[in-house]
């Protein structure tokens, strides 16, 4: 992966370019069968667009004949498909019908904690405000670690790094600061709203999810280590 | 029976019901959905690179195979780790007696990431263990919802909202020093935010 830039303001309201990286993914196991052979997972074609209940339905034209039909031979097998690779594809939306859809409309629907839906209108891009081109501001709101853990869910975190020698003053000074403060920080982004600048979750790419970030900061003689701990998640009990 | 978590703290013994912790049912949701023409809704379906297929969703079989394309059961599967080694499968800590550790500050916790959480119901609560959970202690055991190859992290914690249980797996960092090199793109790591979708429910 690209290791992204973005920029963040410090509490001197001075910022730099710096870079976010993910942690390592924990390695993963492989494999094998009873003879330890290794296996890999496959996705193979079962059916395809002709062997719906639907398609099959149009093609026999009531239950009863297709009932009939699937005694005498296997119309929902396409033989000629069946259990090939899937292979190098791509993604299309299909129409009630199987048919493919070449313009597409896209709304937002939001449904109630219920399930109940309360809005349906056409879905309009939400801008990142996570990027090179925006400045995550110093807000200076500090909360201690207990106070997070107690709250928030830490679904994703990025550790922020340097990209040169004075980088790394400034991300050590800013590690420096909460580590001696003991404290964790709010980070929000900055949204156009209606042409004013306003405070916003944190949103990593256009339409991303919106987080709640705290950066935290460790130092030791010579290094620094600045996460970014993100939340979407509160610790709240679901209301029945 | 709905298994409970049972832990173990200094020999006495207390069990929780548990219930997941679901975005949905606490925010709502905001989702895209695709329409055609006339408002109805479409489904995503795969179209072959060759475009000899369309697959509408439930065509596509996912299967184990060995080189001989030769299929092997979910049941007879092996887990082999990155040093050749066979694993051993973990019990479900469902319904299980596990040993509780802590208290573990809450930077222990932030060097993990939360796979899932739990508002958890008390059973049966040892008095010294629900005193230290209400003065805001935290504690942690091993979890595994079933049976399987992975362990996982369980905090145990309590705030203003009750008891919750954060299934959690290490993610630790490294600090950085002066003169490292610059991180190397890594072909295989996932950008993590790839899989973002449209969500506003929290705020």
């Amino acid at each position: 992966m690209a290791l992204r830039t973005i920029k963040i303001a410090d509490e001197k309201k001075r910022d730099a370019d710096i870079q976010i990286e993910p942690p390592k993914r924990k390695a993963g196991f492989n494999w094998t069968n009873q003879l330890n052979q290794p296996v890999q997972s496959e996705r193979l074609i079962k059916a395809t667009e002709e062997q719906t209940y639907a398609a099959l339905l149009k093609k026999f034209g009531d239950d009863n004949k297709l009932a009939l039909a699937l005694v005498d031979g296997d119309p929902e097998v396409p033989f000629d498909t069946a259990g090939r690779r899937v292979g190098p594809s791509d993604r299309v939306w299909i129409r009630e019908d199987g048919s493919v859809l070449y313009c597409a409309r896209t709304l937002m629907v939001r449904t109630d904690a219920s399930g109940e839906e309360v809005e349906r209108s056409d879905f309009v891009d939400v801008e990142a405000t996570v990027g090179d081109e925006t400045i995550l501001p110093w807000t200076g709101r500090t909360f201690s670690r207990d106070e997070i853990v107690h709250k928030f869910a830490i679904i994703r975190k990025v550790r922020l790094r340097h990209v040169n020698g004075l980088t790394f003053d400034f991300l050590y000074e800013i590690a420096k600061t909460l580590h001696e403060e003991d404290k964790v920080v709010l980070m929000r982004g900055i949204a156009d709203v209606d042409g004013k600048k306003r405070p916003a979750p944190l949103i990593f790419q256009t339409n991303g999810s919106p987080y709640q970030g705290f950066l935290e900061g460790r130092v030791d003689e010579n290094g620094f280590l600045l996460v970014l701990h993100l939340s979407n998640l509160e610790l709240k009990e679901v209301q029945s | 029976m709905a298994r409970s978590i049972v832990v173990n703290l200094g020999g006495k013994v207390s069990s929780f019901g548990l219930s997941k912790v679901d975005r949905e049912k606490l925010y709502g949701k905001r989702t895209r959905v695709v329409v055609d023409e006339n408002g109805n809704p479409c489904t995503m379906a795969t179209l072959t690179r060759d475009g000899t297929a369309l697959l509408p969703p439930g065509s596509v079989a996912m299967l184990y195979m060995n080189d001989d394309f030769e299929v092997c059961e979910r049941s007879d599967l092996q887990a082999v780790s990155a040093d050749g080694e066979i694993a051993d499968e973990v019990e479900s800590t469902l319904g299980m007696e596990v040993e509780l550790r802590g208290p573990v500050p809450a930077s222990r916790v932030l060097d993990h990431l939360a796979k899932s959480v739990y508002v958890l119901d008390p059973e049966e609560i040892d008095a010294t263990l629900q005193a230290a959970l209400e003065a805001g202690q935290i504690f942690e055991t091993r979890f595994n919802y079933r049976k399987g190859f992975d362990e996982n992290t369980l905090f145990l914690l309590k705030n203003e909202e009750g008891f919750f249980g954060i299934v959690a797996e290490l993610a630790e960092f490294e600090f950085l020093y002066r003169n490292q090199a610059p991180s190397m793109e890594d072909e295989d790591e996932a950008d993590p935010f790839e899989d973002d979708d449209l969500d506003f429910s929290m705020f």
